[in-house]
């Protein structure tokens, strides 16, 4: 050991502590910043089994089939179905986002977007954890692609406290939005017959892919819809969303049949579902069997979720495709997610006169009175109040 | 007998040339790459180690071809040739690998994994071709020429080559916009000279018939690149053909026309699209924090802003507004295809447009603003990042009068906030708030930030009455508008949503705010891998000192009792040299990044010369290695590697504290001189292991491979952790800690070890 330069050693020793205090103190964890910040109401521990679901088949060796949406997944017991927001717990089908909504705000009802749905007011949206579909440019992402347990984060709220909150704020319409509503339709359903019972309006916003019987169910307590009709083409909703085209055009029927005020929304995004042609079928579609007063909106794309180096859908792009839609006989078509855009506003049919002055989710201007246009006197069709 | 020897001179061309041809496909290959990551730096890293893992599995097979090919000059030509045609293919399918692979959707980002599998996939064939020709090259340098030494010198002139390129490729190349070009134009070249040296070596006509081939190919070769530019940019951009591409100092700019429409994309994502911008959201940024402020003069702008963004700007009252971009050329390319309407309102007098990068103009300007403002970028790549740090802000700070107000915006959303987005929200909050005394969010889907160091006032009357007072013309700002943005609710929810997170603060060299804007976008991804990534922040750092210095000790007490094989613990050593090898290089790459953001330029120089500085130190440690006693000599080297982490810690500050009064020449030749000085300590240590390695009794093959396996294996995997968790993560500090607790390890170790004749 003689041999080694004790000097040399000494001096990579002390270096090395130098190094150690020098790096420690120099990285300097952060003071207690946040300790002004309100404190968060909602708890991220696990809700666990919240409810059980409905509709619902038990089927042997404790698998049970859901027969709540298209997909009728059979699910063994301790799994989840597709959406992850039903779980198989010894035989018996649980929903797991039941009254535990994972997003609590109030927002213009344009959002949505509805148009001819009590333009300028303010709904209570609530969202929760899950869907059943799989669209890579999903803006809420955050919540439809993930669990509840991914998620770690809702607020604890029963039927009736939402039906207080509502009351509480004078918010005339409660709406179930951000994720597929489908996915919690236990707790949607309670809420909407809750909030019949108080003259609360009840919106939802969805892919329409449940099965009739729960749909037809749901709309005995529901005032408007929001479907989005991602595109025309079967193939386009197989490979993309995992979804199924066929189904989302009968429920559009049954929606239509209930009664309840519907407006479509159509997401155009480039490359993937703007043929015109495509778009000119949806429009003749919807006219022979949604009716030609439907409001269909055309949004454009932005880059959103997984499709994030994909541009935004040119304006031009929308503009015809209102325009093909207008020469198939369609009444109110609007062009969304374009702020500022002369068509974000809808226009009386008859006199081409601006019914309501929109500028993106602020309605500035309301040319309805009693139903009816101020202009020309033509029968707006909608809920106005 | 009697028959004179080829001159040596071509064939140190020829090797040199492999060198260069090598360093020109990395970098490009590199950038295509980081296109692909979206400009995320971290992909240096996966490319860099992938390419060192296969260059030596190229390099052991060449070994193996060299020993059982008798024709090695037949065989260095074919691999020359194969490399040489192998590259542009290469090149071709790395644009639109992801979308044939992973059957993406136009226009899909993807996360860490896919771009992992297809930096393998695009990079095997060419890297492997190109590792296999060194141990051809020493073949033929020992064939063709009178040198006792035939590895070294093929090391040195490949090196050289290298080195050549690096600088090649900064200064002249780097600018040039179609890749196929430079890799064309270096390749008949390359092929030009194989032809004319290969005659001069083997005195064979057909070798100059090839290379005059070679050069006849120079009339096709632009035509040729412009095909495959063309056509691999329409592979990549579904259909699309891009009307603007080229490469800035600072990334690459592109342009794609839909009708009447232009959408700009930088590093591969979309930012702006006119005349279509996402106009709520600039209506709101803008007219909320000038609103907010009582009456802006002077204003400084700093990227993300230019068009649509600054022609709301100038509504407002100024006097001035000095407008500078994280990229300076974007402002020109971006002024040729706005409408003529807009171009001509930004012609505006009070407008001064500055051609330079905005955090280093903010470093040395002597001017003081009463709002400072930064358009839409997010700290999604660490060149980002450095205008969210703590550094950062405390120059803002310095140059904001007192009353004024700072601005910025960060990604949220309406509905819910993810954690990785909590985690950044909450950072950047706590990073400002630890420079500014009043800060204050709204909300939204690009949260608004304000801070100052006088009391702000977000008031919807307020901001509306400014507003009305200047005479701002904006649908957006509406009483109902206000309302919802301003709501007192969403902003209590907000910060419900953040509080508990950002523990940590972003600096410039822990850029924590990186890290979690790249988390966010890896869980977008890959919710696995977000969570993988979740648990590894989960594990105490002192948990990591703990277990490395525990590991440390048993393996000391372990090798010192194997008396008879004390050699053992050499390929550690190796292997710990070779991850601070990968994590140099990469440390001088991040390091350039975090303060002056344009290491996209500079890549090529600065891995050329930290090679270089590794063969000058292989150089001036071989004839050491011949010592008797060498063991003193590999304790020094050890010792200084360890010394090294200090002094990158030390210069990597001073250079961040005195940006501005370093002038850029300086700062330049510094980190030239550093990427010398740490490869120079890389490669001192390789030869004198060896050497000790097979003093201690193993076979000299044996020893080649055992150790060369150990350094690259280091190298491969050091490359991978340092990029993807701990630079990130843990910052440069926390880091060198790390490496520094892993090398005291090794140093003792070699203390431990008794030297020859003495055991």
């Amino acid at each position: 050991m003689e041999n080694i330069p004790k000097k040399l050693i000494i001096i990579c020793l002390i270096m090395t502590v130098a190094v150690v205090t020098i790096m420690n103190f120099s990285v300097g964890d952060r003071d207690d910043h946040i300790s002004a910040i309100t404190r968060a109401t909602p708890t991220a521990d696990d809700p666990g089994l919240t409810k059980e679901a409905r509709f619902y088949e038990a089927l042997d060796d404790n698998y049970v089939q859901c027969q709540l949406c298209f997909r009728e997944c059979e699910i063994a017991d301790g799994q989840k179905g597709f959406c992850g927001s039903r779980k198989n717990e010894e035989g018996v089908l649980y929903s797991l986002v039941y009254g535990v909504p994972s997003a609590v705000h109030i927002d213009p009802i344009e959002k949505e977007p509805q148009h001819h749905f009590l333009p300028g007011t303010q709904i209570l949206c609530l969202g929760t954890a899950g869907c059943n579909f799989r669209w890579k440019f999903c803006h809420n992402w955050h919540l439809s692609q993930r669990t509840l347990e991914e998620i770690g984060y809702f607020h604890d709220l029963p039927p009736e406290e939402v039906i207080e909150i509502a009351k509480a704020r004078n918010v005339p319409s409660i709406s179930f939005t951000y994720n597929e509503p489908t996915v919690f339709y236990e707790y949607m359903y309670d809420v909407a017959e809750a909030a019949q019972k108080e003259d609360i309006n009840v919106v939802f916003h969805s892919n329409a892919s449940m099965n009739p019987e729960p749909l037809r169910k749901l709309m005995e307590h529901v005032d408007s819809v929001t479907i989005d009709l991602k595109g025309f083409n079967q193939h386009y909703y197989r490979s993309i969303s995992q979804g199924d085209l066929n189904v989302v055009l009968e429920n559009l029927k049954i929606i239509r049949e209930s009664g309840a005020w519907l407006e479509v929304v159509n997401l155009v995004v480039p490359t993937l579902n703007d043929d015109p042609e495509e778009i000119r079928q949806m429009a003749r579609w919807i006219k022979e069997n949604l009716g030609a007063h439907t409001p269909l909106h055309f949004s454009r794309f932005s880059p959103s979720y997984q499709l994030t180096s994909l541009s935004p859908t040119p304006v031009d792009t929308l503009e015809k495709a209102r325009d093909i839609a207008l020469e198939e006989g369609l009444l109110f078509i609007s062009i969304g997610n374009v702020p500022g855009h002369t068509h974000n506003s809808t226009f009386c049919p008859e006199c081409n006169e601006m019914l309501i002055d929109r500028h993106h989710f602020t309605v500035r201007a309301v040319n309805i009175e009693n139903g009816s246009c101020t202009s020309c006197g033509y029968d707006v069709p909608g809920v106005w109040e | 007998m009697g028959i004179k020897p080829p001159p040596s001179l071509p064939i140190k061309l020829l090797i040199c040339l492999v060198g260069t041809g090598g360093m020109i496909g990395q970098l490009l290959l590199l950038r295509e790459f980081f296109i692909l990551g979206t400009g995320n730096e971290l992909v240096i890293g996966i490319v860099l180690s992938n390419w060192l893992l296969l260059e030596a599995v190229g390099s052991l097979g060449g070994g193996f071809l060299g020993k059982h090919v008798r024709r090695t000059w037949f065989l260095f030509v074919l691999l020359y040739v194969a490399y040489l045609l192998i590259l542009p293919i290469a090149l071709f399918f790395s644009r639109d690998i992801i979308i044939r692979l992973f059957q993406v959707l136009p226009g899909e980002g993807v996360g860490y994994f896919p771009l992992f599998i297809a930096t393998c996939l695009i990079l095997l064939i060419p890297v492997l071709l190109h590792g296999a020709h060194f141990p051809i090259s020493a073949q033929i340098m020992k064939r063709f020429t009178p040198l006792h030494n035939p590895e070294g010198s093929a090391y040195f002139y490949e090196t050289l080559g290298t080195l050549l390129a690096g600088i090649l490729f900064t200064f002249v190349l780097a600018r040039w916009d179609n890749i196929f070009t430079v890799c064309l134009v270096i390749a008949i070249f390359q092929l030009v000279i194989l032809g004319v040296g290969g005659y001069f070596l083997t005195s064979r006509r057909s070798m100059l018939l090839f290379g005059a081939a070679a050069l006849l190919l120079a009339g096709y070769a632009v035509p040729l690149a412009n095909y495959l530019h063309e056509t691999s940019l329409i592979r990549q951009w579904y259909g699309k053909v891009p009307v603007h591409y080229s490469h800035s100092y600072h990334g690459n700019i592109m342009v794609l026309e839909e009708g009447k429409e232009h959408h700009f994309y930088y590093d591969g994502r979309p930012f702006l699209s006119v005349p279509y911008p996402e106009i709520d959201a600039i209506h709101d940024f803008v007219h909320f924090t000038l609103g907010t402020h009582p009456q802006p003069e002077k204003g400084l702008i700093m990227g993300g802003a230019h068009g649509p963004f600054m022609r709301e700007m100038l509504q407002h009252p100024w006097h001035s507004i000095i407008y500078t971009e994280i990229d300076p050329a974007l402002i020109r390319i971006m002024d040729d295809y706005f409408p003529p309407s807009l171009y001509e309102e930004l012609q505006d007098p009070r407008l001064e447009r500055v051609y330079k990068d905005g955090r280093l103009y903010l470093a040395r300007t002597d001017e003081q603003f009463d709002y400072i403002a930064l358009g839409f970028i997010e700290p999604d790549t660490l060149q980002t990042n450095r205008y969210f740090t703590h550094d950062f802000f405390q120059l803002v700070k310095n140059r904001l009068d007192e009353d004024g107000l700072f601005a910025f915006s960060l990604p949220g959303s309406y509905q819910y906030l993810p954690p990785a987005l909590r985690e950044l929200n909450a950072t950047i909050h706590a990073t400002l708030h630890e420079v500014f005394p009043h800060v204050k969010v709204i909300p939204g889907e690009l949260n608004i930030f304000f801070a100052s160091e006088k009391d702000i006032t977000l008031c919807a009357d307020n901001i509306a009455s400014h507003l009305e007072d200047r005479q701002v013309e904006s649908d957006f700002i509406h009483p109902s508008h206000l309302q919802f943005r301003l709501s007192p609710s969403r902003k209590q929810w907000f910060y419900s949503m953040i509080r508990g997170y950002g523990e940590t603060l972003n600096r410039d060299f822990l850029p924590r705010g990186f890290y979690h804007a790249s988390q966010h976008w890896q869980q977008q991804f890959s919710p696995t891998a977000g969570r993988i990534q979740q648990r590894i922040e989960q594990v105490p750092f002192l948990a990591i000192l703990g277990v490395l210095a525990g590991g440390g000790l048993l393996w000391l007490w372990g090798t010192s009792s194997m008396q008879k094989k004390k050699q053992a613990h050499l390929p550690v050593i190796i292997g710990t040299t070779g991850i601070l090898g990968m994590v140099f290089d990469l440390v001088v790459i991040f390091i350039f990044q975090c303060l002056y953001g344009y290491v996209y330029h500079m890549i090529g120089l600065l891995m050329g010369v930290f090679m270089f500085g590794a063969f000058a130190g292989s150089r001036w440690s071989i004839p050491k290695s011949k010592d008797y006693n060498i063991l003193p000599l590999l304790r020094k080297t050890e010792g200084a590697l360890l010394i090294s982490l200090l002094f990158i810690y030390l210069l990597a500050h001073i250079f961040s504290q005195f940006m501005e009064v370093i002038p850029p020449f300086l700062s330049i030749v510094s980190f030239i001189a550093l990427s010398f000085c740490l490869g120079f300590l890389i490669g001192a240590q390789f030869p004198l292991a060896t050497r000790l390695f097979r003093e201690r009794g193993r076979h000299s093959s044996q020893t080649a491979g055992v150790l060369y396996a150990s350094d690259l294996f280091g190298g491969w995997a050091g490359g991978l952790a340092f990029s993807l968790v701990f630079f990130p993560f843990y910052g440069l500090g926390r880091t060198l800690l790390i490496l520094a607790l892993i090398k005291s390890i090794t140093f003792i170790s070699l203390l431990l070890t008794q030297t020859r004749g003495k055991t």
